[in-house]
């Protein structure tokens, strides 16, 4: 089965002048259509503006689509309730300490991520255990903790949800290249131990490219290439990609 | 070559709960003219603190700093540490020109473009055709569109690519010895990233600036510099020429930022796990020792020294004092 199935999504935002009269419409995406199998993890990359993180957010229910039909685990996202939703799909946002409450204690944002479950102490535990953190953490506030330690505590809250699909928008680019590869060993570890589906959302191409068994090539809105990862950074297609190769700084 | 900038036993204290710790402990590091050099290492290894220091924009109450840093604009010599204030704002911006990660934090949001670019050249007893025309070939220089209406943009209106471009126009537009640039390409995406480093070695290789690059990207450093300075726990750990330092990195914590660089799918990365002691922490031995591989007992009863390997300083016991056998 696809555990997700995107066809023909379009979203646009109205666009205003300085004095905030109407201009018209931006089409921040266009038709676009992919589908992720079993267990994969999909690489999106592109440059600022291609529409990866409006993606993101219509495929976590964060937004609605103008037109298009999204499909998680088979059924219309239309049909999830919110609560089912979140507990299908869940989203890491790029800057780990904005995307946590500054005044709730990581214990207290961990249990509202496994509210009215049972042994939800021993679940947060447990979590903690398998991304890194000890449990001294629980006490801290988002301001008292690294970006390193705070992307493991949104990656905790995600798998204390128990999504099957969890959406990476870019964890890595508020890191410093050593806690950059402890998370992608976590994800990779996640992925073996949690059979999680990861889309990892990046304009880092190495990394995409270690982490990714499929990727998708954004460009204004629309998907330029997609298919194998390792075959479209060995033989890219489209000019596109090719101009986006060309200017990754490898050693 | 002549030395451009020499710090000579540097340290750097950051106050907190009443206390002094420091950030950058006894730095010695020689810079000569025309010089490309990165300073790389993790978050908190003490970089951004010195660059501040460099510019003496350390927070004066929250900070103490010891040592000097002397600046050779000639035949003469000024320790920017101690110059007050009056004359070092004379040489930042002028003679020592820097750009910072976040450009759009750089640059006054209330303010048109143009308006930034005629007040930095204002003072000069230049006429406004004179300075309009500078402006505009500012522009130019750094592939902006070299129109009055460009002038009249606010940041706001401009993307993060454009705002890093005005960065730079700002800073060259004095004609600076030395250019400071602080991870200048973070919050950039991979293409406009590439299109400022090259502009920026373009315009350093053509005006023949001394240039200085804080990076944590070790692929960064090696394209775009000649010298490798590794920064460790506010200490220099590592000093070598670019091709010594990727074809035969010395220290183990250089080994292993190395590794931690995906590079295919067949090639596993590997970490280091730990973090950087705390500031409050007082470290005997080698501040590396607690999470290095190759850690003997001597690692934590002393500090290492700086020993010589053909052309790099490394700064480990399995280099010198015959104590890492």
């Amino acid at each position: 089965m696809e555990i997700i199935q995107v066809n023909n999504l379009t979203k646009k935002f109205p666009v205003y002048g300085k004095f905030a009269e109407f201009q018209g419409y931006k089409y921040v995406l266009r038709n676009v259509s992919f589908s992720l199998d079993s267990e994969k993890c999909l690489g999106i990359i592109g440059e600022s503006g291609s529409g990866k993180t409006t993606l993101a957010r219509l495929l976590t229910g964060l937004l609605q689509p103008d037109a298009g039909i999204i499909h998680l685990l088979g059924k219309d996202i239309r049909e999830y309730c919110p609560k089912e939703l979140s507990q299908t799909i869940q989203l890491i946002f790029q800057n780990p300490l904005s995307s946590l409450n500054p005044k709730l204690s990581v214990q207290t944002i961990l249990s509202e991520a496994v509210a009215g479950s049972a042994d939800s102490a021993g679940k947060i535990s447990q979590v903690l255990k398998e991304v890194g953190l000890q449990e001294n953490i629980l006490r801290l506030y988002p301001g008292e903790i690294s970006g390193g330690q705070a992307q493991r505590v949104a990656i905790a809250r995600v798998l204390l949800k128990s999504a099957k699909i969890i959406i990476a928008d870019e964890p890595l680019s508020a890191l410093d290249v050593v806690t950059q590869a402890q998370i992608i060993l976590l994800f990779q570890q996640l992925l073996q131990q949690h059979k999680i589906n990861l889309i990892f959302i990046s304009h880092d191409l190495l990394t995409t490219r270690y982490i990714a068994e499929q990727i998708l090539v954004m460009s204004e809105g629309t998907v330029v290439e997609k298919g194998d990862c390792q075959k479209i950074f060995q033989y890219p297609q489209h000019p596109y990609t090719r101009k986006l190769l060309a200017a990754n700084i490898s050693l | 070559m002549n030395p451009l900038l020499a710090i000579n036993n540097l340290s750097v204290f950051y106050r907190r709960n009443k206390k002094f710790l420091p950030v950058l402990k006894n730095l010695n590091l020689l810079i000569t003219s025309g010089e490309r050099l990165a300073i790389v290492g993790e978050s908190g290894s003490g970089k951004t603190s010195l660059i501040m220091s460099i510019l003496n924009i350390l927070p004066r109450r929250q900070s103490k700093i010891s040592g000097e840093i002397i600046y050779y604009p000639g035949e003469q010599s000024l320790n920017l540490v101690s110059l007050p204030e009056e004359q070092i704002s004379r040489i930042r911006g002028k003679e020592i020109a820097a750009i910072f990660q976040d450009p759009h934090g750089s640059l006054n949001p209330l303010s048109p473009i143009g308006k930034m670019l005629r007040e930095t050249i204002r003072g000069q007893g230049l006429s406004d055709k004179t300075i309009l025309a500078r402006c505009l070939n500012a522009l130019s220089e750094v592939r902006l569109p070299a129109t009055a209406e460009f002038l009249q943009l606010y940041p706001g209106e401009i993307s993060g690519g454009q705002a890093q471009r005005v960065v730079i126009a700002l800073a060259l537009l004095l004609n600076p010895k030395l250019l400071l640039a602080d991870e200048p390409t973070t919050n950039l995406d991979v293409t406009t990233q590439k299109e400022i480093l090259d502009l920026l070695l373009e315009k350093v290789n053509t005006f023949n600036l001394t240039y200085v690059l804080v990076t944590h990207n070790l692929a960064i450093a090696k394209n775009y510099t000649n010298r490798i300075i590794l920064l460790y726990a506010g200490e220099i750990v590592s000093d070598s020429p670019k091709e010594e330092f990727f074809s035969e990195p010395l220290h183990p914590y250089a080994r292993l930022l190395l590794a931690a660089i995906p590079m295919s799918k067949e090639q596993p990365i590997t970490t280091i796990y730990g973090n950087i002691p705390p500031l409050e922490e007082e470290i005997i031995g080698c501040s590396f020792a607690n999470r290095c591989p190759e850690v003997r007992p001597k690692c934590y009863q002393k500090k290492p020294g700086l020993y010589r390997i053909k052309n790099s300083l490394v700064r480990c016991f399995l280099y010198g004092d015959n104590s890492g056998k």
